[in-house]
């Protein structure tokens, strides 16, 4: 079963409150023509007849219009890292793709899909390249937080931004950046193993896939131990930024199958529910 | 025995702590790909504080480099370990001068051949060569230690001076391109012209000596006397007992006392019929020229008989000549001569020169002052260059047999055997001649005389020198059998002339030969170089290699040796290989 097909199984279940978009299940921020009752107004010419209370014009001889939640459905923009860190290590850039298909098929049916590749600018997705095993290429050499956004993605919507988020960066700006006019934005950090852990030991030359710059460490226990906090720091900066305005943080590892990532983490933070 | 050919080298060998100290403190860099640098950014600064010892990594890399460095050193330092199951052959020649016999250089020899039999271990095969003018085996080729040292122990150097190069010549042939030691007391002032494999170690220490530097017996107009010369080859003075003795009956003691470089002559008058003499001076130094042995010499003397016409005869003067030549006296009667100066040929044994008589006609005769052309290989025409010689030869003699000397188409001189004796037919007719007037005359006499003197049966002489051969001449092919003390037994075969060379000093030596015959002889060492035992040098002086060590050299052709580089070089490649292979996995 492809990535995408047990992406179907579930749908995405991020508490939203989309004010624009098609007709669907989800609820726009305006009013609509949905059954659940949200407001009255002042009858404003042009609306519609049947939904003026004429119960209430009887008694005031005022129109007053009934104004019904709209029912949207939910456009979701997922953004995918296509830095070269993102193909660092041959499962996490595996992980990269099965978790994108995975939530393609999870957003297909329920919501529209809008999908982009951050290379050096946010490259539109046809909906078939996240249905094909073939992983996505990174071996784009700009990290996320400087590729510009501007214009491709739209406000409202539920925007999943999935990287590792391993780059130098203002959590704050950056998490202010990707967020944008989103609905809700989701950061979900894919990391590998060994970047959470690194086992390596002894004197090695650090070479950055990236940027091409390299640093010669004798790496021991100790130095792991450092590493380990600094990511620990980076990763808390990133989630006290989201958490601070509005959005989630979910860290995965790459070492997960995508099941186990599914069901592990993607359903206990209630991103995805179980068809 | 060493499985070493230079030790020295195994200083190589440090290389392996070195090795290993390169790994402990080396930072030697794996490749690893990061998406974060900015992560590990604190670590390295924590590390700039210096370069720390690092867990030692026991890699393949670091065990092949550990084994090439002990390979390496292993190399430097000649490692065969098949050296110790080969018998080394120890080719060494002894410079047996008599110089050696002084007992400190002798045993100075033996010490650093003990030395060199212990470096090489019991299974080492000797050869030992003793110098000389024919270098002879004092043991071997390739014996055993307890031959070489049973030979080592009767070795008593006794031959007079002489160069090495035909003792190192027969030395190079049985080392087989290997070192050859030569031991001597003397340094050599170009030790190169030995050969390039020879090692020299000398061990020449300085004594003062007094030696017999000449002992004689002659016989003179009043009967037989002894002279002999005492010389001082020392820097101060000394003093020593001269003793002659026949037998047991000492003759003469004389008290001496020699200044340095001194020396002292004297003459002792020897009763007729006196057997041999031993002449003895106190020990010192060198024995060897302490003693001297004297045989009664052998009679030699050439009798002459003259059968010439009187004017002839007074004209050659051969009578006063024949008295003034040593060992020449007149014959009693011509059938007793041994030489004969005649018109005609004389009967054999004795040999003949014979002359022209003075022709009557002056045109039966035909002078030449110049164009002599002689044959100046003959030992009868040595010395001779008639000069100023106004020759008149006669027209109508005869001279058969091989001219000696000619004037242009004409023999002057020839000479023919008849019935093994020597005829010379000499064309001059001497009142008409100046020959007789010049000096080549008496010299060609002489030359003459020596001549006849050698073709004497018996002994040449029996009272030798070392250095001098004995010779002995008796018709017909017989064998000998030589004997002597402390000098083994010879048996030796000759055909009219036997002559023996290389004779130690001994008092006595017995020839017997297989019909009946014996003679006594003495061989007494006389050197005046090898008993000036003040000139001695020790020093080593190692082979003249031009910059490469020849046992390094041989070494390098060994199996063992090509054996380890082969293992170095597979060590060196493995090691590239693994550092490349790793380099590619990190890429």
């Amino acid at each position: 079963m492809t990535a995408y097909a047990q992406g179907r199984g579930f749908r995405l279940a991020i508490d939203a409150q989309p004010v624009r978009g098609p007709a669907g299940e989800r609820f726009g921020k305006g009013t609509g023509s949905s059954m659940e009752f949200q407001e009255f107004r002042d009858y404003q010419a042009g609306d519609d007849l049947r939904h003026v209370d004429w119960r209430a014009y009887a008694r005031t001889e005022t129109l007053t219009t009934r104004l019904y939640r709209e029912e949207v459905a939910a456009t979701v923009e997922l953004i995918i890292d296509g830095s070269r860190s993102m193909g660092v290590f041959p499962g996490k850039r595996e992980r990269c793709h099965e978790l994108s298909c995975f939530l393609a098929g999870a957003a297909s049916g329920d919501a529209g899909l809008r999908a982009f590749h951050a290379r050096e600018a946010l490259i539109p997705l046809e909906a078939a390249s996240l249905q094909d095993p073939q992983p996505l290429s990174c071996d784009a050499e700009t990290p996320l937080s400087e590729v510009p956004l501007g214009g491709s993605l739209r406000a409202g919507t539920i925007r999943i931004v999935l990287s590792d988020f391993l780059f130098p960066c203002d959590p704050r700006a950056l998490v202010r950046r990707l967020h944008g006019r989103a609905h809700r934005l989701l950061l979900l950090q894919l990391l590998d193993p060994l970047e959470l852990e690194p086992s390596a030991r002894g004197n090695l030359r650090l070479q950055e896939v990236e940027t091409g710059r390299d640093r010669e460490l004798p790496v021991d226990d100790a130095t792991v131990r450092r590493y380990r906090e600094r990511l620990e720091r980076h990763c808390r900066s990133l989630a006290e930024e989201a958490q601070r305005a509005g959005a989630d943080f979910l860290q995965v590892s790459a070492g997960l199958t995508l099941e186990q990532i599914a069901r592990q983490v993607l359903s206990p933070a209630s991103v995805v529910v179980p068809r | 025995m060493s499985w070493f050919t230079q030790p020295w080298g195994l200083l190589g060998l440090l290389a392996v702590p070195a090795v290993v100290a390169l790994h402990l403190f080396r930072r030697r860099f794996q490749d690893m790909p990061v998406a974060a640098l900015f992560l590990w950014e604190d670590a390295q600064r924590s590390e700039s504080t210096g370069r720390k010892r690092q867990p030692l990594r026991r890699t393949p890399s670091f065990w092949l480099e550990i084994a090439a460095a002990a390979l390496a050193g292993l190399l430097l330092a000649g490692f065969d370990p098949l050296a110790g199951s080969e018998a080394k052959h120890l080719v060494a020649v002894l410079d047996d001068s008599a110089s050696m016999a002084h007992a400190p250089r002798r045993q100075a020899v033996i010490d650093a051949l003990e030395e060199r039999f212990a470096e090489h271990g019991r299974r080492t095969r000797v050869t030992l060569v003793r110098s000389g003018v024919r270098p002879r085996l004092l043991c071997g080729p390739a014996v055993l230690l307890p031959d070489a040292r049973a030979a080592l122990a009767n070795w008593q150097p006794s031959a007079p001076a002489h160069l090495p190069e035909a003792s190192i010549d027969l030395a190079r042939e049985l080392a087989n391109g290997g070192e050859i030691l030569y031991l001597t007391d003397a340094l050599l002032d170009d030790p190169g012209r030995l050969g390039q494999e020879v090692r020299v170690l000398a061990f020449g220490e300085s004594a003062d000596n007094l030696a017999i530097a000449d002992a004689r017996r002659s016989r003179g107009p009043d009967g037989e006397e002894l002279r002999v010369l005492v010389r001082s080859y020392a820097s101060v003075s000394m003093q020593s007992t001269l003793r002659i003795s026949s037998g047991a009956n000492e003759l003469t003691t004389r008290q001496l006392e020699l200044e340095a470089n001194g020396e002292q002559s004297l003459r002792v008058p020897l009763p007729t019929g006196t057997p041999s003499l031993t002449i003895r001076l106190d020990p010192d130094a060198l024995l060897l020229d302490n003693e001297a042995t004297l045989h009664p010499p052998v009679d030699r003397r050439v009798r002459l008989g003259i059968a010439l016409d009187e004017a002839d005869a007074t004209t050659l003067r051969a009578e006063d000549l024949a008295a003034a030549l040593p060992d020449v006296i007149p014959a009693n009667s011509l059938a007793e001569a041994h030489l004969i100066l005649a018109h005609q040929v004389a009967p054999a044994p004795a040999w003949s020169l014979v002359l022209p008589h003075n022709p009557e006609d002056s045109a039966a005769a035909e002078a030449f002052v110049r164009g002599f052309i002689p044959d100046k290989a003959h030992p009868l025409l040595r010395d001779l260059t008639f000069e100023g010689v106004v020759w008149t030869r006669s027209r109508s003699f005869e001279l058969p047999g091989m001219p000696l000397l000619s004037v242009a188409d004409y023999p002057l001189l020839t000479e023919r055997v008849v019935e093994g004796a020597a005829v010379f037919h000499l064309n001059m007719v001497a009142p008409r001649s100046t020959l007789a007037l010049s000096p080549d005359w008496p010299i060609f006499l002489s030359n003459l005389v020596a001549l006849r003197r050698a073709a004497l049966p018996g002994p040449r002489a029996v009272n030798l020198v070392a250095g001098e051969s004995f010779e002995l001449r008796r018709s017909g092919r017989l064998r000998y059998q030589l004997s002597a003390d402390q000098v083994e037994p010879r048996e030796l075969f000759a055909e009219d002339l036997l002559q023996i060379d290389a004779l130690a000093p001994a008092a006595a030596y017995r020839l017997e030969s297989e019909d009946g015959a014996a003679w006594t002889f003495a061989v007494n060492f006389r050197d005046a170089r090898e008993s000036d035992l003040r000139d001695g040098a020790t020093d080593e002086t190692p082979p003249h290699l031009g910059g490469t060590d020849l046992s390094m050299d041989r070494y390098a052709e060994s199996p063992a040796a090509r054996i380890l580089l082969l293992i170095l070089i597979a060590c060196i490649a493995a090691d590239w290989w693994v550092l490349r292979g790793t380099g590619r996995a990190r890429a």
